[in-house]
């Protein structure tokens, strides 16, 4: 990633798991971009024919006659491993078929061109992102190569650096990524936040497709609204919630109501029922916001039978409360690591296609002693729209050479720190919520009497175990001078730079003997050369 | 970096940095939260790296100085860091240590409650921080001591040792 001059417009893509967008800023505004469908959100979902591949309307479309070769919710496999329980539990959900391949990846299969094709999910996050450039594009007039794309907060290393892959893939140069509320906020910051001189705090509760975050900023507007400094100081959140799991509670009752009438029946193994049942279900979820009534009917469901089930607005409430549960634990996790009560927020920033379900906004009313929420912003722009923003910044200005003076101060999400001893302790350099750019030195010492390597392992994540995090690298220092245990002294400095990529060393300070370790490419993921196959093949 | 007095000749104390943080924000030692506040985003407006993105450069230096600008940003806006800090006892390596400075902001609100016939002066608050810190044990040492699983581990580290800790 190059944060420089570049050449072009540089545009803003949300890569949502169910919808995607994408924006650009230009004529002092940003500018939320339609597809060829006139659709200002396209489905991030990808199909493969026996002639053609598909991404977005065309897709969904002919997913009910081509469910195995439908392909969606794949920004819940980007980054993460075969045996993730996550990916292990959504792919019983899935029609379409997931398997392992190297290093652990999980790997798609379809039937594409009249053969049997594996697909890497950067790929199909690639066509996508593809897709969504395409639009950009036709819109603009001119060859696209820079963007912004926005991540979930809790996306880890191998999820971003995956996403990052997946634009060069697209054939983007990723500029930055950067997370999704904060991107909400930028937006919300500069066209729809109270006109004042004086500092706000906002609190940005994105709850969209398949990822739900909270971030609670400092908003710093100074005399013109333009120059901006957007300060996060803490975030919180979940990369396995949203309005896909909302659907699938329902499919979950529906098939537990089916069973019921009808007997034992094996359903699961109707791909084509499922994709009816579970697209009857998102419309209803949808109605449910506006109605508190609604029926879920499916002809033919299953066997020539027929499916027609009542939902009250209180049973979905019902079915989701865990969901929901997790929500408001999310919250006071985020305003307890901020150090901020409840009343010191000023404005409460709905983002997010799922913060339109009526209970979603009483619960937060509620948690909030009924202060009223700031839904002027549209939910399912704002993140592209922000994007839009940064890239904007990162442009140095637009061809208009309008420079938006806003400046925006991100964090870490996770605690960052090094395996010691010899019982998986993480031992944390960097907490979480840090502001970045930051550098941070810390000491270590050897274990055992002339020993003479030292070893760093270093981690991502918030267990006190090393077993639950995320190995990001590790690198050594060797031929240290013999001394008894605990007297040699390496001092150990993470780097990490606005875009979020951290250089890590160690110094011995008597040989004065350096190591250090860049972590850019976890080991595993894709290498530089095996993104131009990729970018090869995606252009066939 | 904008000129400003630092108001009194006391840099460097416990400051990992070569220059005290009043100085790094270009502010008196009796600044107020919001004189902190004001300076910290000047600064940090003029410095964010995204500024300098154009200028490759210059990005370098100011990213260290942003770096610098926020470290001391973070210490002197938290009032129980910023008290340690004013009493020289103030550590970045201890960075971690949020009980304390939990502990110091708790002692400030007690003090606050006192009504003392006179103010302290900051030569009676060192001394009695530093009598408080002395009071404390070294801390215990991080000696693992566990016998290895394999040969790998014979390569891992442990924090160092609080007593040995080296201040700059």
């Amino acid at each position: 990633m190059a944060a420089s001059k570049v050449d072009g417009p540089a545009i803003g893509i949300d890569l949502g798991t169910t919808y995607s967008c994408v924006a650009v800023w230009r004529h002092d505004r940003g500018e939320v971009i339609a597809n060829d469908q006139g659709n200002r959100l396209t489905p991030s979902c990808v199909a493969f024919t026996n002639a053609e591949k598909l991404v977005g309307e065309a897709a969904v479309n002919q997913a009910a006659l081509n469910p195995t070769n439908t392909i969606f919710e794949v920004k819940r496999l980007i980054g993460r491993r075969f045996n993730d329980e996550s990916v292990q539990e959504d792919a019983k959900l899935w029609p379409f078929k997931v398997v392992a391949g190297n290093d652990e990846r999980p790997m798609i299969m379809v039937q594409y061109e009249g053969k049997e094709r594996q697909f890497m999910p950067e790929e199909i996050s690639a066509m996508v992102l593809a897709k969504m450039r395409e639009t950009a594009e036709v819109y603009l007039g001119k060859t696209v190569k820079n963007a912004v794309i926005t991540v979930p907060v809790y996306f880890n290393n191998s999820q971003r650096q995956a996403t990052i892959d997946a634009g060069a893939i697209a054939g983007l140069n990723v500029m930055r990524i950067i997370n999704e509320p904060t991107a909400a906020a930028l937006a919300y910051g500069l066209e729809k936040m109270p006109v004042s001189n004086k500092r706000r705090t906002v609190l940005v509760f994105d709850l969209g497709g398949g990822t739900f975050d909270v971030s609670l900023l400092n908003i710093d507007p100074g005399v013109d609204m333009d120059k901006g400094l957007f300060e996060v100081v803490a975030i919180a959140g979940d990369t396995h919630l949203g309005g896909a799991d909302f659907d699938n509670e329902m499919v979950k009752y529906c098939l537990r109501e089916f069973t019921r009438k009808h007997g034992k029946m094996d359903i699961h193994s109707n791909q084509k029922a499922l994709r009816r049942l579970r697209t009857a279900c998102e419309k209803a979820k949808r109605m449910l916001s506006s109605t508190a009534q609604t029926t879920i009917e499916v002809d033919c469901l299953h066997d020539g039978i027929d499916f027609c089930a009542t939902i009250t607005r209180s049973r979905f409430e019902e079915l989701n409360k865990d969901l929901f549960s997790k929500c408001i634990k999310a919250l006071d996790k985020c305003l307890c690591d901020g150090k901020m009560d409840k009343g010191s927020v000023h404005d409460v920033v709905l983002v997010g296609g799922s913060t339109r379900i009526p209970k979603v906004q009483s619960m937060l009313r509620g948690f909030f002693s009924g202060k009223e929420l700031c839904r002027s912003i549209n939910p399912d722009e704002a993140v592209a729209y922000g994007a839009a923003i940064q890239a904007s910044i990162l442009s140095g200005g637009t061809e208009d050479g309008r420079l938006v003076d806003m400046l925006l101060r991100d964090v870490t999400p996770l605690s960052l720190g090094i395996e010691t001893e010899n019982n998986f302790t993480m031992s944390v350099v960097i907490p979480r919520n840090t502001a970045i750019p930051t550098k941070k030195v810390q000491n270590f010492t050897t274990l055992y009497d002339n020993q003479k390597v030292v070893s760093f392992p270093v981690y991502e994540g918030e267990s006190a175990s090393t077993k639950d995090n995320n190995l990001l690298g590790e690198f050594k220092l060797t031929d240290i001078p013999p001394a008894p245990k605990h007297v040699p002294s390496f001092d150990v400095t993470f780097d990490i730079d606005a875009n979020g990529v951290m250089k890590v060393s160690a110094e011995d300070r008597d040989t004065r003997r350096k190591n250090s370790i860049t972590i850019v490419n976890h080991g595993g993921r894709l290498r530089k050369e095996e993104i131009a196959r990729l970018v090869q093949e995606a252009e066939n | 970096m904008d000129g400003g007095g630092s108001g009194n000749a006391s840099g460097g104390s416990g400051g990992a940095s070569t220059c005290c943080y009043y100085a790094l924000l270009g502010i008196r030692k009796n600044a107020s939260a919001t004189d902190i506040r004001a300076a910290y985003r000047r600064l940090a407006m003029k410095w964010h790296p995204d500024r300098w993105a154009s200028d490759p450069g210059a990005a370098g230096e100011a990213n260290q100085r942003f770096q610098r600008i926020q470290e001391a940003y973070s210490v002197l806006s938290d009032k129980g860091k910023k008290a340690m800090y004013d009493a020289g006892l103030f550590d970045p390596l201890d960075d971690d240590d949020q009980d304390f400075s939990d502990f110091m902001q708790e002692m400030l609100v007690m003090m606050d409650s006192v009504k003392n016939e006179k103010p302290d002066t900051l030569e009676d608050l060192q001394k009695m921080l530093e009598d408080i810190v002395k009071g404390d044990g070294g801390g215990g040492s991080g000696a693992g001591g566990r016998a290895p699983t394999d040969g790998a581990r014979r390569t891992r580290v442990a924090p160092y040792p609080q007593p040995q800790r080296a201040r700059r």
